[in-house]
């Protein structure tokens, strides 16, 4: 028998396919190529939008880790947090804003795209997405919590 | 903290590999990124100085199947050793949810040695954590080294609790131990994750 018979597979999943149209809706009011959400930690949650040509991984990794460095550069110098940073790129810029102590927003904009103007919908998403985000996840650890123990496979260890 | 979609059935757990400087972690990811299968991994990302020492941290993701339909990405960060980086380890350290300490097993590292195991101590402890809750395994690296301490006075000194962690021998350069290092943190990291209640889940929530 099914282990898994009664764990609807579908936990979060119509909570997600919303948090995706906001994703969505963002990239086509600021015409921004890529976005992301992320938590501190560097652990990439939901990205939406043309691929970014590098591992998303990879990328959350580093957005995580250069806001956590800015972030404990302004605290030891006596400022409060940024709650965004911009780095420019020759053709491309890249927003960090942050949701709340634990996500990330990352965003990857062309030059053409008003900075502004992704501020703006950066900080309305952030708002829209904030409680989203924390349904996901305790809908998701309440399902995860009922589950059979998950186990990687013996007979394949990890590394083959 | 672990974090998990289930609508993509997917968990990603985060792994920091700790330990004093020149200890051989980053050469740990290097020989796991060589073993692994293209498929199963990302680029290595190195964030070092012209001189190759970590200087904010390695990263690298691998993702693996389980038997039940998840995949599980496991995250995995090296801290740089050297003493003067300690608030980057701090900040490296959020949100781990198992640890590797490398141990340099020459002798005359054995100050870093203890000295790192005091600064992982203390800033689990920043992070509110303690290794009597996060999943840790030890690895002995450089046992190819002729003046190396023996292997019952490093359990001694870096593995007398209540609790022993499970732990390996290594020669990093040529791959020794490290990928049993890997598994064994994978394993322990599954058997946590998936006994524990909701409340200790939260995912995406550090603390
Ligand atoms: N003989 C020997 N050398 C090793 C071993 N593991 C690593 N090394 C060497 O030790 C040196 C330091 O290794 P790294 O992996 O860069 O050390 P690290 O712990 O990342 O150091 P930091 O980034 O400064 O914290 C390199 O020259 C490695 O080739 C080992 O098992 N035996
Ligand atoms: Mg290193």
């Amino acid at each position: 028998m099914d282990p898994f018979a009664n764990v609807p597979s579908s936990v979060g999943a119509a909570e997600v396919r919303a948090l995706q149209g906001a994703l969505q809706g963002f990239l086509e009011a600021t015409s921004a190529h890529w976005v992301a959400l992320c938590d501190r930690a560097g652990n990439l949650l939901f990205h939406e939008g043309k691929d970014p040509g590098s591992d998303v991984a990879i990328l959350c990794a580093l957005a995580a880790g250069s806001f956590a460095a800015s972030r404990e550069l302004a605290r030891r110098l006596g400022t409060n947090e940024f709650a965004e940073q911009v780095h420019e790129g020759e053709g491309l810029r890249i927003l960090l804003h942050s949701l709340d102590t634990e996500t990330l927003l990352v965003v990857v904009f062309q030059h053409s795209t008003s900075i502004g103007l992704v501020r703006y919908y950066a900080a309305k998403l952030a708002n829209e997405v904030t409680g989203m985000v924390e349904e996901i996840a305790r809908a998701g650890a309440i399902a995860f919590g009922q589950l059979p123990p998950i186990e990687l496979d013996p007979a394949r260890p990890l590394l083959s | 903290m672990a974090y998990i979609n289930y609508a993509q059935r997917e968990i990603q757990l985060k792994v920091v590999y700790y330990g004093c400087g020149f200890c051989g972690k980053t050469t740990n990811l290097q020989a796991i990124h060589h073993t692994l299968d293209p498929q199963q991994k990302s680029d290595l990302v190195s964030l070092a100085t012209s001189g190759d020492r970590t200087l904010f941290f390695d990263f690298m993701s691998l993702k693996t199947p389980t038997l039940n339909n998840f995949t599980v990405r496991f995250q995995l960060y090296t801290v740089p050793g050297q003493q003067i980086y300690m608030s980057t380890r701090q900040l490296v350290l959020r949100g781990a949810d198992g640890i590797v300490f490398v141990v340099d097993s020459g002798w005359d590292r054995m100050p870093e040695n203890v000295e790192s195991f005091q600064d992982l101590q203390e800033n689990l402890l920043a992070n509110n954590l303690s290794l009597a809750q996060i999943p840790c395994v030890i690895q002995y690296n450089k046992r190819d080294l002729p003046e190396s301490a023996n292997i019952e006075y490093l359990e001694y000194a870096f593995n007398n609790r209540a609790i022993r962690a499970p732990s390996f021998e290594a020669v990093a350069p040529r791959g020794e131990g490290v990928i049993e290092t890997l598994n064994a943190i994978a394993r322990l990291l599954m058997v946590k994750y998936s006994k524990t209640s909701q409340a200790g889940m939260a995912p995406a929530r550090a603390q």
